[in-house]
């Protein structure tokens, strides 16, 4: 993931249980937060996130990913297969195009 | 120490009956704070907000947790207990929070695989926060009871006999 884009920061990968499978900071990067913090935010936070947009889904089709901007960073959220993925990347409109598109064509390949 | 800190501080003790301190408005079983609500309306309530998937993980989570540990202050509180004693009270535990009447079964030693039924349920859904109400919370007590992670599986909802039944899987 973190070859994708030198501006993906973070990357999280949580389970359809909600167990945490992945939480891993770029080597090299500090986070803003703590990794307990995390931690415990991975486990239902992505998820919830999505399940609130997807109530959407019936009408508008499927959700792609979530994107939530912060001053510091921007935090994406999408499904992949039954897992949720996290990525937090600079806050940059072209890295999110990037990682848009790689989740695109993960997906694609996930359903094949 | 009051009259009222006292009836709260013999609640505090496990005991066999469900402790209703009505002059205090406290009801505590297993030795925990209750409050009586319309848990089918919070379950059907919290799927409405975040879909039937995700209701299902987030009951899950808080049930597995609330389940492991009561679990774990009843063998704190009954260290000599069997396991058979152990799952016997957490079942009566469930009699007397309104959740219905449950039964236990393992399937000899082997805990592979250990059926759960609960007739006349408060919660009967099959899918979502419901189906992870009940079941999640004997996940994680029994998760703390033997020494493994368990999960819930084939949660199946009888309507005409007004009865839900799950196994409980190893992880």
């Amino acid at each position: 993931m973190f070859a994708v884009n030198e501006n993906v920061r973070w990357v999280g990968l949580v389970s359809a249980r909600g167990d945490v499978m992945l939480n891993k900071m770029r080597p090299g990067l500090k986070s803003s937060s703590p990794q307990e913090f995390d931690e415990e935010f991975l486990k239902l936070g992505p998820m919830t996130t999505l399940g609130v947009a997807e109530r959407y889904s019936p009408y508008l089709q499927e959700l792609e990913a979530v994107v939530v901007w912060h001053e510091l960073t921007a935090l994406i959220y999408s499904r992949l297969g039954s897992q949720v993925v996290a990525i937090s990347v600079e806050n940059h409109q072209g890295t999110i195009s990037v990682v848009r598109s790689w989740l695109k064509k993960k997906k694609a390949e996930l359903k094949n | 120490m009051g009259k009222s800190e006292s009836s709260l501080t013999r609640g505090n003790q496990l005991s066999e009956e469900a402790f209703w301190d009505k002059e205090n408005g406290a009801i505590q079983i297993l030795g925990q704070r209750h409050t009586a609500i319309d848990a089918q309306s919070l379950c059907d309530f919290l799927d409405s907000i975040v879909g039937i998937q995700v209701g299902e993980v987030i009951m899950h989570s808080l049930e597995f947790r609330l389940g492991k540990s009561d679990a774990a202050r009843l063998k704190d509180e009954r260290p000599n207990a069997t396991l058979d004693e152990c799952i016997e009270q957490l079942a009566k535990s469930d009699r007397l929070s309104g959740i219905g009447i449950t039964s236990v079964t393992l399937a000899g030693n082997s805990q592979d695989s250990i059926r759960i039924e609960v007739t006349n349920p408060s919660v009967k859904g099959s899918a979502g926060a419901g189906k992870s109400f009940i079941f999640s919370w004997w996940a994680g007590a029994l998760s703390s009871l033997l020494g493994s992670n368990f999960d819930v599986n084939g949660v199946v909802y009888n309507e005409e006999k007004n009865v839900i039944r799950c196994r409980i899987v190893p992880r």
